[in-house]
């Protein structure tokens, strides 16, 4: 367990919430650095391998990249700079967050955050549905590629470009349909095994220590003084 | 307390519906004893599990029920589910839909947390119900790490942490390949032997004759055709004439349409590798029976036919072409391969739009396409459907042939089919089997996925086991299938020496 999986998911859901909030609200580029170095250490502190975020983060990092260059052609250097800064350091901030969010705690978090239980457990549910939408997608990708389908058309023009809308329902639809079909069946199940019949007992509990409270305060602080540092007149 | 179950003059017409899916269902499953109900597709088995564990009334609403269903002599008409989910727990076809956790612990936690049981409660429960299907060493594992054997134990253990007194298990075989279908059998029988009311609803009646149930009840039509024991189920299927010829080709040593050679592949990250050093050759005139235990790399030998999986070490032959210098929709010309479960490719408004997608993509002409869409229907048996109707109109059954008919269109000289049974009961799926071998004008060779020994001995002609990524046995199914020494390496039981219909019996 890292130094930042010790703490309440919830303080760690209110730090993520307020640092990117900071990230939106600041402007002056010496702040965003500073943010961007806080993110950069919780980055570190959550030490995540290159191999397990590399399929996210480079995606992000070249897209930044991208509109960085943009940005440089049509607008100044500095504003240039800023979107780079705050778009980094929301990145580092969301890959630490992401990757070191143990998914079981998902509903309970949210429950202790005021959510009621069912939507809470929506969270958890979450969290089942979507590597099982990615498997259905794949089986049909594998499916309709067995049937000749190629999902970038040969020919080079201008229709094939506008084609390909329609080239990619054989894989929406039966994805689609499938996520239909089975929420029915998964409904049914949750009702044989009484959910949503009263008030249920969340068995993982949360507990508020100390240094939860330090993080509350300071992600408070945190945001506080990036809100102070753009409205407030000098 | 007793809990026997019974089911009075019960009668179901789903809302918006003309025929009843149930009539005058009268049958009475013992505390201690495992009640086995079988019956086709579209016979009300399901219909009559959803009564039983009270969906009907209270998921499926504006039906029309009448007569009552009884738990422990008491009509549960008036119980909530939550009430009733304590009495029967009910197990479903697809584990993978009925666990909402990430982690095995909190999913067999889910029921008595939903009771709003205090912590410990629920954490005894957890661990009893655990023990008692001997997973406790599962219980801090993550749900995408288990096996499909282990996912339904852990499913079976949600329904028992409820503490009912019955069992109802919807088609429990469904996605376990045979050792696994016998350990959950062996589960089952356990179960009922420790007092509880069992219940399993299934098609596949061979396998399921093989928990050796105290009573059977066959449904035909909504309405109860047999009630008895397996004796007399026996007689009352002989009655009917129940068995048919099968259809099994003679090998002729044709050309070699597809040959693996010394072909290894690991997935990225796998402990394991998931082929080692396969050679196989498939030749015209053959029907091949392809075996073996879940992850004994069937699927993935399959996929490098068609070049969905490359293989790392090792070369594929498709027809001439080495299929590490063509793409799938070059390969497909050759090799068709039909996936599992229709639901994963089917799309289109109509089933014309449907089966002339793989031929459009291979480029045929409009007239090339009508002829093939015909022969393909043919093979498959629903030459008189309309064209114009849409394939999601169909029942299952009618789906997985439009399935396969859709990869027939494209005309290729083998047809891998993977589980071509699944999901079928088993005259359904000999029916289709029958056809599709017996009409002249089909695919040279044949390749069938299976996990149902009796069928690859009535329809294959050769039969390869795979175990652990690697070829162990190829030869005659009457060598393989029977003989313990080579069958159980894979961990399967041998057939009886003598193709007896209802050897299963």
């Amino acid at each position: 367990m890292t130094l930042i999986q010790r703490f309440d998911p919830r303080a760690r859901v209110t730090f993520y919430v307020c640092l990117t909030t900071a990230l939106l609200v600041a402007n002056d580029v010496r702040a965003l650095a500073a943010l961007l170095a806080l993110s950069a250490v919780v980055l570190l502190l959550a030490r995540l391998s290159w191999t397990r975020i590399r399929p996210v983060a480079l995606g992000v990092l070249i897209l930044i990249a991208v509109i960085s260059g943009l940005n440089l052609l049509f607008r100044s250097p500095l504003e240039a700079a800023q979107q780079a800064i705050r778009a980094l350091a929301m990145t580092a901030a969301s890959l630490a967050m992401v990757f070191t969010f143990d998914p079981a705690d998902l509903g309970i978090t949210f429950r202790r955050m005021g959510l009621p239980d069912r939507f809470a457990f929506a969270l958890d549910l979450t969290a089942r549905f979507v590597p099982m939408l990615m498997r259905d997608f794949r089986i049909t990708m594998d499916a309709q590629k067995a049937r000749g389908y190629e999902l970038e058309s040969r020919e080079r023009s201008l229709r094939s470009v506008l084609m390909v809308g329609q080239r990619v329902v054989p894989l929406i639809v039966p994805v689609v349909v499938r996520a239909v079909l089975e929420a029915e069946d998964r409904a049914n199940a949750m009702d044989l095994r009484a959910f949503g019949t009263g008030r249920r007992t969340w068995l993982r509990t949360l507990r508020m220590r100390p240094p939860d409270y330090v993080l509350l305060v300071a992600s408070f602080l945190l945001l506080a003084g990036a809100g102070a540092m753009r409205f407030v007149p000098s | 307390m007793n809990n026997d179950i019974q089911t009075i003059e019960l009668h179901y017409t789903y809302a918006g519906q003309d025929a009843s899916a149930l009539h005058q269902v009268s049958l009475t499953c013992r505390v201690g004893e495992i009640t086995l109900i079988v019956g086709q597709s579209g016979s009300g088995k399901t219909t009559l599990a959803r009564c039983i564990n009270g969906l009907i009334p209270h998921s499926y609403k504006g039906g029309t029920l009448r007569g009552e269903v009884r738990c422990a002599g008491q009509p549960t008409a008036h119980l909530s589910l939550a009430q009733l989910a304590r009495r029967i727990g009910t197990v479903m076809q697809d584990p993978d839909r009925q666990i909402v956790a990430t982690r095995v612990f909190y999913d067999i936690a889910f029921g008595p947390e939903n009771l709003g049981l205090p912590r410990d409660e629920v954490r005894a429960r957890v661990h009893e119900a655990a023990a008692q299907l001997q997973i406790t060493h599962l219980l801090d594992r993550d749900i995408h790490t288990l096996s499909g054997g282990e996912l339904q134990k852990v499913v079976i253990a949600g329904a028992l942490a409820m503490r009912p007194g019955a069992l109802l298990l919807d088609e429990p075989l469904a996605s376990l390949d045979p050792p696994s279908a016998r350990d959950a059998l062996a589960i089952f029988r356990r179960l009922a032997d420790a007092g509880l009311t069992v219940v399993i609803i299934e098609h596949r009646l061979r396998e399921a004759l093989r928990v050796k149930p105290e009573h059977v009840v066959a449904l035909q039509n909504g309405s109860v055709a047999f009630d008895g024991d397996v004796a007399g189920l026996r007689a009352w299927l002989n009655g009917r004439g129940a068995d048919r010829a099968a259809a099994r080709p003679p090998r002729s040593k044709g050309e070699v349409l597809l040959a693996f050679r010394d072909v290894s592949f690991a997935y990225p990250g796998a402990r394991q590798p998931q082929l080692r050093g396969v050679s196989l050759e498939v030749r015209a005139g053959d029907v091949v029976a392809l075996i073996g235990p879940n992850g004994a790399g069937k699927s993935t030998l399959c996929k490098m036919a068609v070049g969905l999986v490359r293989p790392q070490v090792g070369q594929v032959l498709v027809g001439e072409q080495d299929a590490a210098r063509a793409t799938t929709a070059q390969l497909v010309r050759t090799v068709g391969y039909v996936f599992q479960n229709p639901a994963a490719m089917l799309f289109a408004n109509t089933l014309h739009e449907e089966l002339a997608f793989g031929p459009r993509n291979l480029g045929l002409t409009d007239s090339q396409i009508a002829l093939a869409i015909e022969r393909a229907l043919d093979l498959v048996g629903l030459a008189h459907l309309p064209l114009n109707q849409s394939p999601f109109s169909l029942s299952f059954g009618q789906q997985k042939r439009i399935m396969m008919a859709s990869v027939l269109a494209m005309r290729p000289r083998v047809l891998i089919l993977d589980e071509p049974t699944a999901g079928l009961d088993d005259d359904t799926a000999e029916d289709l089997l029958i056809r599709l071998l017996g009409t002249p004008g089909g695919p040279e060779a044949i390749v069938l996925v299976t996990h149902d020994l009796v069928l690859a001995r009535r329809f294959a002609n050769r039969v390869v086991l795979m175990a652990a990524g690697q070829v162990i046995a190829d030869g005659a199914p009457e060598d393989i299938l029977t003989d313990p020494q080579v069958i159980s390496q894979a961990g399967f039981d041998p057939l009886p020496a003598h193709d007896d219909p209802h050897s299963a019996f």
